[in-house]
């Protein structure tokens, strides 16, 4: 049970930008007054009755907002977060989770670009499938992720973790080109496939990869099979958040270091896990 | 030391128990898990780090190993060793963790080392310092809420916690044991520590765990902090005001360190019927404590009532 649910109204086919709105401030405002918040829209100021129906749970039960979007017009969701909790069904627009500092969000659906862009605390769960941009820096801005962690049950777009400077990814499936590029720190693990230039221009960090079609960029540096006491800690790390995860790096036959991008101090690293 | 007190004798297996009791002292405390490819390369650096650390009088802390920890109590999963580090101050403990733990564990093949205590507002560095080692090569993770560091080494990488923490803790536990000869003495201790070892959260950190120069406050030499007990030294028996039966050979001492009164309560429980079960037919004689008369500390270990 959630306290609210926000259900987007079927006739409903404008953007509207939700940044700012949190489930404290949604769960406080009495009734008469939540059917009267202002939201932005394609089409101006509109009241948030005028684009959802609103059904009130038992605040008792939880403290849990649940928003059901279509159409990928619901753009800055969770933006700015700080604490409580969204429960998101649909599908969604760009910026979800841009810039949380904290709280817990989970979508059962898809999102579009720049997801948990700028990001600094808190949890994203991604049930389905998130565009391109994750947890990298917005258009015109130099930080990517800075704290928190994402997990995505599904493939991701290109560009993930670009300029990503802490905190965790982790994607159970497929993710496009330039993964992690221009990283200055922090860890991405994706179980699936990894489009091309992966690493590329990457200063510091972390990228955990599966060795099946991978393709390791030129500018990195084969330093063998590792036995590394970081790998234990980080399979039982992950393990909290993905178990999947977790098992494909406890059941690995090896792990194989590559430092890089050498054309950029070299202190970044794959960490290409092997398994039969 | 002042002389224990002799009245309401209590007699445990036919050895005498006085009514006395041990005074210890605050110390400042912390615990490392320290890990190792093999059980055995735990124990060499988890035994290197503990090593000249019998009394703060001289070594500037107190250490132990507190257990022998599997695989599945240890934050990486291989083998390891919990150990236990007191000083009197977070400064001082500050110092000889980045001493020992730089000098004996990270030197150590295959090691790790780990913050073994719940965060308190007192951080100890462990990694904070020791990753400038890594020359600019060592990186940073956060897992689990906390802070690791990697640091290249030339068998791969070091892996340790960035910081532990200070607790409260108690240092200066004792009991000692009186016998008629030496082996009957140090009998009596070997089955006291064996069982002592099984209790959380205390070490006994003199060699063995067993002390066979027990120390008073002072001396005649004005430079030295500390010397020897002479009311309980055998040897002395008749020339000094001593505390020794005629037929006393022999006094051995165990010192315990805790984190709490509760710990080594119990350990002073479990050491001493230990002690005792040797009994007063193979040489046990009394069981006594060593204290100041109340001046030095304010945790007093009674026997009677820790043996209740």
């Amino acid at each position: 049970m959630t306290a609210l649910t926000l259900r987007l109204r079927p006739e409903v086919d404008e953007a509207i930008d939700l940044s700012g709105l949190t489930p404290n401030q949604l769960l406080e405002a009495k009734p008469e007054a939540l059917a009267r918040f202002k939201l932005n829209s394609r089409a101006g100021r509109i009241r948030l009755a005028d684009a959802f129906e609103c059904a009130q749970g038992d605040p008792a039960d939880t403290a849990e907002v649940c928003i059901e979007g279509h159409s990928g017009l619901l753009n800055g969701v969770a933006a700015g977060l700080e604490h409580g909790a969204f429960s998101l069904r649909g599908h969604f627009g760009d910026t979800l989770g841009r810039g949380m500092r904290g709280g817990h969000v989970e979508l059962r659906g898809r999102c579009g670009d720049f997801a948990a862009t700028g990001m600094r605390g808190g949890h994203l769960l991604i049930r389905g499938e998130a565009g391109d941009h994750l947890g990298g820096a917005l258009p015109e801005t130099s930080a990517g992720m800075a704290g928190g962690t994402v997990v995505i049950n599904g493939s991701a777009g290109n560009q993930l973790g670009n300029r990503m400077r802490r905190g965790l990814i982790v994607v159970n499936g497929d993710v496009g080109e330039y993964l992690g590029a221009r990283m200055l720190a922090g860890t991405i693990m994706v179980t699936g496939q990894v489009g091309s230039h992966a690493g590329y221009n990457l200063r510091r960090g972390s990228l955990w990869l599966h060795a099946e079609g991978l393709e390791i960029p030129q500018n990195f540096a084969d330093c063998g099979i590792t036995e590394s006491v970081y790998g234990a800690l980080f399979a039982a790390h992950v393990k909290r958040l993905s178990r999947k995860a977790a098992a494909l790096l406890s059941h690995a036959d090896t792990i194989r270091l590559y430092r890089g991008d050498l054309c950029n101090g070299g202190l970044g690293e794959l960490l290409v896990f092997a398994t039969s | 030391m002042s002389q224990p007190a002799r009245k309401s004798r209590k007699k445990l297996n036919g050895v005498v128990i006085d009514a006395t009791f041990a005074e210890a002292f605050p110390m400042k405390a912390t615990r490392l898990i320290i890990t190792a490819q093999t059980e055995e390369w735990a124990f060499n650096a988890a035994n290197a780090m503990t090593g000249f650390a019998t009394s703060v009088i001289a070594c500037g802390c107190e250490a132990g190993i507190e257990r022998k920890l599997s695989p599945r109590e240890t934050p990486d999963g291989r083998p390891g060793y919990a150990v236990l580090l007191f000083a009197m101050g977070d400064k001082g403990l500050a110092k000889q963790l980045q001493n020992r733990i730089g000098q004996c564990v990270l030197t150590s093949p295959t090691s790790a080392c780990y913050a073994g205590v719940d965060q308190t507002d007192k951080p100890l560095p462990v990694g904070k310092q020791l990753r400038y080692f890594g020359d600019g090569y060592q990186t940073s993770k956060v897992m689990f809420g906390r802070r690791f560091w990697r640091i290249p080494v030339m068998d791969g990488e070091f892996v340790c916690d960035e910081v532990t923490w200070a607790v409260p803790a108690i240092g200066g536990g004792n009991f000692l044991v009186l016998a008629t000869d030496q082996a009957a003495a140090l009998e009596a201790c070997e089955r006291a520590i064996k069982a002592m070892r099984r209790v959380r959260d205390v070490i006994m950190p003199f060699p063995g765990g067993v002390v066979r120069s027990g120390s008073k406050v002072g001396s005649k030499y004005a430079a030295l902090p500390a010397s020897t007990n002479h009311r309980f030294c055998p040897t002395l028996k008749g020339v000094v005001d001593n505390d020794l039966e005629t037929d006393t050979g022999s006094v051995m001492e165990i010192v315990i360190d805790g984190l709490s009164a509760e710990a080594i309560s119990e350990a002073m429980a479990v050491g001493i019927e230990a002690a005792c079960k040797l009994g007063a037919k193979r040489g046990i004689q009394r069981i006594s404590a060593g204290n100041y008369g109340g001046n030095l500390g304010p945790h007093h270990f009674h026997l009677h009532e820790v043996l209740a």
